[in-house]
């Protein structure tokens, strides 16, 4: 059976969508609660790992290192657990790292704007002026969440398989149409889907270990085989070059590193055609 | 005498064709392979085939033309597609249509194996056959 992604531009609504999806069809959910797993594992906080889910660059904020590692490590502990199927995943930006993966269904919730400005006004007790304020800074923040943290907008229509707008349909029948979509012949898993799964929770691996030393790098992987690309400076390729093999040796499902120093970093539509191509 | 399953392989490429017949018949199945998909297309008029392998890219007629044939033809006959130029979009139109694997190349005979021997027992009719590799999905 497919696995399915929800995110929404209102995260309760989102959780709550989850949830109620997640049994209805009696999958698995996972969501801000396998934190605790993740920090668990890197031996890091919840807190810490919320923070980099959350956490825009501000004038006063910059978004370092930490928060890179942070990311990577629910990147990485996410990939892993989709291999296992059957779940409801929501709340851990996944949409924006888990792509080309013909088995997962990703969806977008769009909430009902009116409905969450009137929950804001009676629960602050505010005018309808400052509820839309507050909302605008979010959606916002989001946003500028996403460009740092994947070079994404979530608004982005072509991350999605369908967007769904709460307002016009309703929780129920989004439910509903979302449970059957699910049902289609295209969205189980077959063996190349299954492989570019793997493909990304490798990389991912291989990314938190690179991440200790480096920054400005891509690593695609395609089997056994990985690709990194690296920003820096060609005089320096063989030394770098090196430097990665021997991290990517801590990996034992990695049999051939293939690394590339660039003066500017492949996008992601680009990394996803040489994915296609390899 | 138990029935050997019927495999045909469709692929354009010779080696394809060479690597996976000996592969396969090594699993006690009977297996014939075609490098024109006319020629395939021809002979699963006269025959019955379990199980058919097929390539996509393919001159005049493409592999999902022939999946699409098949499945028209005999619903019990389990169609693997095979494909260097796997992409979602792809794997997801053949699914769509009623293929029961989409495998991207290279793969290795053991990975192709794995999902013959999920065809055969999807068909009623499971190999007794034990893969080598330990890692396979």
């Amino acid at each position: 059976m497919t696995s399915i992604l929800i995110s929404a531009d209102d995260q309760t609504m989102g959780l709550d969508f989850a949830k109620n999806l997640a049994a209805k069809i009696k999958f698995k959910c996972l969501d801000r609660s396998f934190l605790k797993t993740v920090a668990e594992r890197y031996k890091t906080t919840e807190e810490k790992l919320l923070k980099a889910l959350n956490m825009p660059p501000s004038s006063t904020r910059l978004w370092g290192k930490t928060m890179e590692q942070h990311l990577a490590y629910i990147q990485a502990a996410t990939l892993e657990r989709l291999l296992d199927d059957n779940i409801i995943c929501e709340g851990l930006a996944a949409h924006f790292y888990v792509r080309g993966v013909s088995h997962i269904l990703n969806v977008r919730l769009l909430s009902d704007r009116k409905a969450r400005e009137e929950l804001l006004m009676q629960k602050k007790i505010i005018t309808l002026k400052k509820a839309r304020k507050i909302l605008d800074r979010e959606t916002l923040s989001d946003l500028r969440w996403s460009q740092k943290a994947f070079n994404s907008d979530a608004s982005d229509a072509s991350l999605y398989d369908m967007v769904l707008s709460i307002e016009q349909m309703g929780l129920d029948k989004a439910t509903e149409v979302v449970m059957n979509m699910a049902e289609y012949r295209k969205f189980r898993p077959m063996t190349y889907s299954i492989k570019c799964l793997q493909d990304l929770a490798l990389a991912s691996r291989l990314h938190i270990l690179l991440l200790s030393k480096f920054s400005d790098f891509s690593v695609i992987a395609d089997g056994s085989r990985v690709i990194v690309y690296i920003k820096g400076s060609k005089r320096q390729k063989a030394k770098t070059a090196g430097e990665i093999k021997v991290i990517a040796n801590e990996i034992p499902e990695i049999g051939f590193v293939e690394v590339h120093v660039v003066s500017k970093l492949p996008s992601v539509s680009e990394l996803q055609e040489i994915e296609t191509s390899t | 005498m138990d029935k050997k399953l019927e495999v045909l392989i469709l692929d354009d490429e010779l080696i394809v064709c060479k690597r996976l017949k000996p592969a396969i018949e090594k699993m006690g199945c009977n297996v014939e392979t075609f490098l024109e998909p006319r020629e395939a297309l021809s002979r699963l008029e006269e025959k019955p085939f379990d199980i058919v392998v097929t390539d996509i890219r393919m001159d005049e007629i493409d592999g999902i033309q022939v999946l699409e044939h098949v499945r028209q033809q005999s619903e019990r006959t389990i169609v693997i597609v095979i494909t260097g130029y796997a992409m979602v979009s792809l794997a997801r139109e053949a699914m769509e249509k009623g293929a029961f694997d989409f495998i991207s190349k290279p793969f290795k005979p053991d990975e192709i194996r794995s999902v013959i021997l999920k065809a055969a027992e999807e068909l009623g009719t499971p190999l007794d056959y034990e893969l080598t590799s330990k890692n396979l999905s």
